[in-house]
């Protein structure tokens, strides 16, 4: 906490801003979510399998890649 | 928490501190959203009240439905005899925050708005929205049904409501009306140039001295959207080009916010909560980041470096449709929340006719309440106004910012 003042108000400015940055991040997790699950129904609806394979993969895909998402997110910026 | 001495950093940096160990966003926006949904729950619950109301009159006591069709046969001669209409609370705000063909003043007095059609068959068809006397009058072969204006069967006759809705003549209009919207947003566009022409004059003509009159007011907003967001987000070298766009953004959506809050006619038009607006400003950004992405933005979608190639499968769709939900997200962020505003202050304000259906004293009593928690959240959507602006430029930077970002190396 002994910084110099300017340093801390440039801290400041981009910690503020990075909580800025994830505020739509639930959102597109959902969307990923929802975009993989629709596609998966979709499919299966068009190829007519009694098991519906394709949504349960697809969903826990979507699952899997909006995890990936958050982790990409989030990682520290080089 | 430890009192805060000369030097010290901040009290920004210690909200940021305590949001950094529990992990939530800043304490403002925190204590907004929950301030929100409580709000917002509290609107539900009342419009569920409502609801719940018809439903017991629907499926009641034989009496009770003997007295609801009693009920409904006097609403059907409503029209003519002026019988006294049950108050609904869920019409009442679905019809101000959307979009109307003239314009509410106050009372029975409607500012009529130019219905323009091109209708595929006709042709291009001009008339005042007043010839639809709110809906009730058919003119020309159209009418209004909720809100949307319908091609009506017999094109001749200048019906009465009921309409029979022709389909297929509907579909082959295109209402191009200057709407409640459209003139709120000449409005507002007007409002904008004359205050930043006045102050490009000034910058003008008293070059190098000290800002003056509106000056004032508008250099700290375009020095914050120069420092805390553009430069911020895109960084030194390449802001500038994208200034005029996130200026634009930032300033238009700020004002028609504001002028969403004013309760009488050149405001009051929910501008910035129509899905429409937020649509083509969100379309904007997304050209803007699409055009502008570089060899490394899009490097990092179809291949990001250092990922293997199984994994890659997964996150290259991901990222494809992250390019895609992120002004998504954008626009729908922008449209719930001022529609959101909207909504709780109707609500809070259709509370005292529900009491006041009951009785004058309760809606006198509710009303006090309604006034004062009115107030409150009106003071709580200034804030809002300028948080959404704030939220929208930013975030649009951040992805220009993304795109336009250089290599690191290392």
């Amino acid at each position: 906490m002994n910084t110099n003042q300017k340093g801390t108000a440039g801290k400041v400015r981009s910690g503020y801003n990075s909580y800025l940055r994830f505020t739509g991040l639930g959102f597109t997790m959902i969307g990923i979510i929802l975009v993989f699950c629709f596609a998966g129904y979709w499919l299966d609806e068009r190829i007519g399998w009694d098991y519906p394979v394709l949504t349960i993969v697809l969903s826990l895909l979507g699952i899997a890649g909006s995890m990936l998402y958050l982790f990409k997110e989030t990682a520290p910026r080089k | 928490m430890k009192i805060l001495q000369q030097g010290d950093p901040p009290l920004a940096y210690e909200f940021y501190l305590r949001g950094r160990k529990q992990g939530y966003n800043p304490y403002v926006m925190s204590i907004q959203n929950l301030l929100r949904t409580a709000s917002l729950l509290i609107g539900s619950l009342f419009l569920g009240a409502t609801n719940a109301q018809h439903d017991g009159h629907d499926h009641g006591t034989a009496e009770a439905t003997a007295h609801t069709t009693e009920a409904h046969a006097t609403t059907a001669h409503a029209e003519e005899g002026h019988v006294k209409e049950r108050f609904n609370a869920g019409k009442l705000i679905m019809d101000h925050i959307g979009d109307e063909h003239g314009w509410h003043l106050f009372g029975h007095t409607t500012l009529p708005l130019p219905v323009i059609l091109y209708d595929t068959q006709r042709g291009l068809q001009v008339f005042s929205s007043s010839r639809f006397d709110h809906g009730h009058a058919s003119y020309n072969g159209y009418a209004l049904v909720d809100h949307e204006v319908v091609a009506v069967a017999d094109a001749k006759a200048n019906g009465h409501a009921p309409f029979t809705v022709d389909e297929v003549a509907t579909k082959a209009i295109w209402d191009i009306s200057i709407t409640k919207n459209v003139l709120s947003l000449f409005i507002s566009l007007t409002v904008l140039v004359i205050i930043f022409l006045t102050v490009a004059k000034a910058y003008t003509r008293r070059a190098g001295q000290a800002p003056a009159g509106l000056q004032n007011l508008v250099e700290p907003i375009i020095l914050f959207v120069r420092d805390d967001v553009a430069k911020s987000a895109i960084g030194e070298k390449k802001y500038m080009k994208y200034m005029p766009y996130l200026l634009t953004a930032f300033f238009f959506i700020f004002l028609n916010n504001l002028m969403g809050l004013v309760p009488f006619f050149p405001g009051g038009a929910n501008l910035t909560g129509n899905i429409a607006v937020t649509l083509v400003m969100a379309l904007i950004t997304f050209i803007i980041v699409t055009v502008n992405g570089n060899k490394h933005y899009w490097g990092h979608i179809f291949a990001m470096p250092g990922v293997p190639g199984w994994v890659l499968a997964i996150l290259t769709p991901v990222e494809i449709l992250g390019m895609f939900l992120k002004p998504f997200v954008l626009m729908i962020r922008l449209f719930a929340n001022i529609t959101a505003g909207h909504i709780i202050a109707l609500s809070f304000f259709s509370l005292i006719f529900v009491f006041g259906e009951t009785s004058t004293g309760a809606g006198l009593g509710v009303g006090v309440f309604s006034l004062a928690f009115t107030i409150f959240m009106t003071m709580l959507e200034l804030l809002v106004a300028f948080i959404q602006a704030y939220v929208f430029t930013f975030l649009s930077a951040m992805y220009i910012g993304s795109a336009v970002e250089e290599p690191h190396h290392h």
